[in-house]
């Protein structure tokens, strides 16, 4: 095979690592990714993502799925979370407003779809250092117990024929909609299917045996988040136990203290949440358009919204 | 692949590398024989490979980050299938492609793709010249990039800018090694020519 000359060669060298992520960039997407499998993780577990309408985001999906849903969420989002940092939280403001705010209809057969996917992750709680609590474990939210190698069941799964997801094709496999957490604009409509080998199979979660396995190594925490992520959990379980005003009251601690902090985003959509709680309707309403127009893309943007009962649009 | 032309990710039949090896590097420290990768060791073990695919098979700047968590989701989904003989490298680049293409397909829906001088940003360089050098060549290889189909596109960036063997290219793409020395040929002699022609002033000095 021809050798490239070494100008090319120098050329190739030179822009090879100028496709490096930064690493605000790995934080960043990680962040996203978080939030999207601790929210989104039933509408990922179903594989169906709603088609293009705005208001059938995966938020409402997994939030309408009620119990299962808030099971399948809670059991993706803690095992996650246990380990990063701040899907910690994400997590928590997940399962909260799966169980407490089903405030919109799922759309027509995201419901039925809600399928806990086994996680691969042991979801027991490790020790956080720095973190008062272990965490997000809320008794109501408990997911059932998940032993190594068991199969997490959830509602949806008996309609999950076993099948062996290994033969899937690279096509499908990657195919699947991808079940981000976006705004309702930014979600894309389900795509056609081409001349896959096995097209019913797009719809079936991965349910099946998990190879759990030890622990892996956890994503290290950026420094000096955890005091800012203590707070921001207190006010996640304040508001899940149904204590909305001593939510706010650690959220302003938040604010005073980390008024920029990388959680501001989440203290915002939790001040939305808490001021929607204690009845404070035209409060929350305000903080919650701000909170829309100021992070249209969050991830918690679908709960924000449909807070206060009155969606905009 | 239904429907979009340019793509022809139905030659990566399957996503499960065909070979039972695994590659030199990264890939023994993040799947030590026995114990399954977990989300978060893949997250931190592969990401930049990841992001670095996303970006050069052709996901607008824009997309990237949305595509990067579209390939970790899937990654999370789909944990449980993956066997530690395969190279995580090569199970993840053949998610990545998948999602490349639907990015891509996408951006095409919207209204085409960015141009390449605003689609590649300038990396950050803490030596102006090395990171003018450095933008540039960039924007000459992902300009290159962008003339190539699908296919010698893969095994060119897993190659010249992975540096991956071509036993693990031909895992990643489920493909024939001596396809994958083909493509390459092909790529690299494209590549020459390319530079040659829009880029004459970086061949100065050279023979060819």
């Amino acid at each position: 095979m021809a050798e490239l000359p070494p100008e090319v060669q120098r050329l190739l060298d030179e822009a090879r690592s100028a496709d490096d992520p930064s690493a605000q960039d790995r934080e960043r997407v990680r962040g996203a990714l978080l939030a999207s499998l601790a929210a989104g993780a039933t509408t990922a577990a179903a594989g169906k993502v709603v088609a293009g309408a705005g208001s059938t985001a995966g938020g409402a999906a997994s939030a309408g799925a009620a119990q299962g849903g808030a099971v399948a969420t809670s059991a993706i989002g803690s095992s996650l979370a246990i380990k990063w940092g701040t899907g910690l939280l994400i997590a928590a403001v997940g399962t909260t407003l799966a169980v407490t705010e089903p405030w919109r209809d799922a759309p027509a057969g995201s419901a039925p779809s809600t399928h806990a996917v086994p996680s691969a992750l042991p979801r027991e709680p490790v020790d956080q250092p720095n973190v008062s609590e272990p965490a997000v474990m809320e008794p109501v939210l408990e997911p059932p117990p998940v032993q190594p190698g068991a199969v997490a069941a959830a509602p949806g799964d008996a309609e999950a024929a076993p099948q062996d997801v290994a033969a899937l094709p690279a096509a499908e496999l990657a195919a699947e909609p991808a079940p981000r957490k976006r705004s309702a604009h930014k979600r894309r409509a389900k795509r056609p299917h081409g001349p896959e080998p096995a097209p019913e199979a797009q719809d079936q979660p991965a349910a099946r045996v998990a190879p759990v396995g030890p622990s892996g190594e956890a994503l290290e925490q950026p420094a000096g988040s955890s005091q800012e992520l203590a707070l921001i959990q207190s006010a996640t379980r304040a508001l899940h136990r149904g204590a909305p005003a001593r939510a706010l009251g650690v959220l302003g601690e938040h604010a005073r203290r980390f008024p920029s902090g990388v959680l501001a985003e989440e203290r915002r959509a939790l001040r939305v949440l808490s001021l929607c709680e204690l009845g404070r309707t035209s409060e929350g309403v305000r903080e919650r358009d701000r909170f829309l127009a100021r992070h249209p893309r969050s991830p918690l943007a679908e709960r924000v919204r449909a807070a206060c009962g009155t969606p905009t649009p | 692949m239904r429907g979009g032309p340019a793509i022809n990710l139905y030659e990566v039949s399957s996503v499960m590398p065909r070979a039972a090896r695994l590659p030199e590097g990264e890939s023994h420290a993040a799947a030590p024989s026995g114990t399954p990768p977990t989300l978060e060791s893949l997250y931190a073990d592969h990401f930049d490979f990841v992001w670095r695919t996303l970006r050069r098979l052709g996901v607008p700047e824009a997309s990237l980050d949305d595509a990067t968590q579209d390939v970790f989701i899937v990654v999370h989904r789909r944990l449980s299938d993956y066997q530690p003989r395969w190279s995580p490298r090569s199970w993840l680049f053949a998610i990545a492609r998948r999602v490349a293409s639907d990015h891509r397909r996408t951006q095409r829906r919207k209204g085409g793709l960015l141009p390449i001088k605003d689609s590649v940003p300038a990396p950050a360089a803490t030596d102006p010249h090395d990171g003018a050098l450095r933008a540039q060549a960039s924007r000459i290889v992902h300009g290159f990039l962008e003339t190539l189909d699908d296919d010698r596109r893969a095994v060119f960036v897993l190659a010249e800018l992975e540096q991956m063997t071509a036993p693990e290219i031909a895992e990643a793409l489920n493909a024939n090694p001596s396809t994958v020395y083909s493509r390459l040929a092909s790529a690299r002699k494209a590549l020459l020519a390319y530079v040659q022609t829009h880029h004459p002033d970086s061949m100065e000095g050279a023979d060819g």
